[in-house]
């Protein structure tokens, strides 16, 4: 009767922990393309959406409505262009 | 009548033994002289402050009337000025101990300021001394933080700056595109291609590290740090043309 209980609760907290994981590394990432923005030259006061279009290539959505197409060129140059 | 006479007589002699029994009352009369200067001291002192004062100082020096108190005789007569001259020696210092302390100004002037004032003095010229002291440490250390800057371990900074995870991949990435910028520019600088002012090389240098340690600073303070040290070294290294060929080289 217990043991259903038990294993609900510990999948629920992994679900959880997982989920809070992601999270946390989505907010690191956003901070990172938010200094990779920045580093640019170019203003972005907060992300809050970012696409993945392949690798190592985002279009980041920024809250004061600036969108920008964040690419690492053929190169190995880090590109940010204001969409 | 000679029973009269010799009561006369057994009268005068019980006369004359009470009056030899004075004799010695007299000593029992001694303590309550001791106890009398004691008390007269507390009344004569009317400075009930002095009393205390007196009273350990008289009972050492009562112990030698007690013990000239052999001139038992003189007790009753002498008991009074006895006292007297221990309470006048005991105020006398008690009375002198305080307006010594009042005029201590002089003496303890020296004591009470001379402590203070002494270690006021001694301080003084312990700051007067101190003062060119921590001058010249102060214009020590300037010269002692030149040397301190020397040790640049420019690997051991750049493994620590691949390895932070203060700083997300992209940024590492457009850091290090701007870092090849600049090692360019240099490059051109010291190859006499183009001729962009030093101050302007120096201007980048700066705002690329400023960048840098605004990444840093908060994720990654002890690195951040550490190259903040290093800034003046590894611009040393990049400003000189045959130092910086050997960092290509190498």
């Amino acid at each position: 009767m217990h043991r259903p209980i038990y294993v609900l609760v510990s999948t629920t907290a992994a679900v959880l922990a997982a989920a809070a994981s992601f999270g946390a590394d989505d907010a690191s990432f956003s901070n990172d393309l938010k200094a990779t923005i920045a580093l640019q030259g170019m203003p972005c006061d907060q992300i809050i959406e970012a696409k993945r279009n392949g690798d190592s290539d985002y279009t980041a959505s920024c809250k004061d409505g600036n969108r920008y197409h964040v690419f690492v060129n053929p190169k190995g140059r880090v590109v940010v262009q204001k969409l | 009548m000679p029973r009269t006479v010799g009561v006369g007589f057994l009268f005068v002699v019980a006369l004359t033994a009470c009056g030899h029994f004075k004799g010695s009352p007299s000593p029992a009369a001694e303590a309550p002289a001791r106890s009398a200067p004691d008390v007269q001291l507390s009344s004569d002192g009317q400075t009930a402050v002095a009393a205390p004062d007196t009273l350990p100082a008289t009972p050492p020096a009562e112990p030698p009337p007690a013990a000239g108190s052999p001139a038992a005789g003189l007790p009753a007569t002498g008991g009074p000025t006895a006292a007297s001259p221990p309470p006048s020696p005991a105020p006398a210092p008690a009375k002198p101990a305080q307006p010594q302390t009042a005029g201590n100004g002089n003496p303890r002037g020296p004591r009470g300021p001379g402590s203070p004032a002494g270690g006021s003095s001694k301080p003084l010229a312990a700051e007067q001394h101190g003062a060119p002291a921590a001058a010249q440490a102060a214009a020590a250390q300037p010269v002692a933080k030149p040397p301190a800057s020397p040790p640049l371990d420019l690997a051991g900074l750049e493994q620590r700056l691949k390895d932070t995870h203060a700083i997300g991949l992209f940024t590492k990435l457009s850091l290090k595109n701007q870092v090849d910028d600049l090692l360019g520019a240099f490059r051109a600088f010291h190859g006499g291609q183009t001729q962009p002012p030093l101050a302007d090389l120096r201007q980048r240098y700066d705002l690329l590290l400023l960048k840098v340690l605004t990444l840093l600073q908060d994720g990654d303070p002890p690195l951040a740090s550490a190259i903040s040290a290093s800034r003046e070294a590894i611009w040393a290294l990049l400003a000189d043309r045959d130092k910086f060929q050997k960092i290509q080289m190498g």
